[in-house]
């Protein structure tokens, strides 16, 4: 069996502080959003079946 | 090495026809997941636990993704209005999780993590779903993989590294408003 992934973290305390402090991410680099728009075309042609 | 083209991937969810016919070859070089893609993600499917999805190239089975709705819980007590994310005081923040990703060895290195992970990241951007981050816990050997995409650890405990699919979508569109009705609306 392989191991269960752990759905609904709960984050408290320092974790819930750092979680808020660092949620907000640093400017992408262009090869990623290079990357994030081929996957909005790449989800587009496959959105019937996925 | 060249990456395979994009035409040449073919997407079908997990059902039992597939199962039965293309499973038992495959081989990620990682027992664990190859255990889960063989015994548990159809089990897993029909509870509605998760979903995952194959990608075929010539017909052969060369890697798959299995996603999960899942949420990130903030415990509130300790924290005040001014660590509210965007001002919305919810309890919880919608996510998806990428619960296995993982490529026939045979085939690693060819571009397929990164397309499955592309129909991921293009679902939460573009799906029917409002989905805040999208959340993943590697395996050592994906840690660079998804580094390069932009994900990593928000906490000390690294239980998760996330994405957050706001600034994402804000650094993909700066200028563009989510409704294209919303200026029009306003004048």
């Amino acid at each position: 069996m392989a191991r269960q992934v752990e759905l609904g973290l709960t984050l408290s305390g320092e974790e819930a502080k750092e979680f808020l402090k660092n949620e907000k991410s640093p400017a992408f680099t262009s090869d990623q959003l290079a990357f994030f728009r081929q996957a909005k075309k790449i989800y587009k042609a496959n959105c019937s079946k996925f | 090495m060249e990456p395979i083209p994009e035409r040449a991937l073919n997407i079908e969810l997990l059902n039992a026809r597939n199962a039965k016919y293309t499973l038992t070859s495959f081989d990620s070089g990682d027992e664990e997941l190859d255990d889960f893609l063989k015994n548990d993600a159809l089990k897993e499917q029909k509870l509605l636990l998760s979903r995952t999805h194959l990608c075929f190239y010539k017909d052969r089975l060369a890697g798959f993704i299995t996603l999960a709705a899942d949420s990130i819980r903030l415990d509130k007590d300790k924290l005040d209005a001014s660590q509210h994310i965007d001002g919305c005081d919810y309890p919880a923040y919608p996510c998806i999780l990428i619960a296995r990703l993982a490529v026939d060895k045979r085939l690693q290195k060819h571009g397929i993590g990164h397309y499955l992970l592309s129909l991921a990241i293009g679902f939460a951007l573009e799906g029917p779903l409002g989905c805040r981050y999208i959340s993943v816990d590697p395996k050592e050997t994906a840690l660079e993989f998804y580094k390069k995409i932009g994900f990593s650890y928000w906490t000390k405990s690294k239980r998760r590294m996330y994405l957050n699919m706001m600034d994402v979508a804000q650094q993909l569109e700066p200028d563009e408003s989510l409704d294209p009705w919303s200026e029009d609306l306003s004048q």
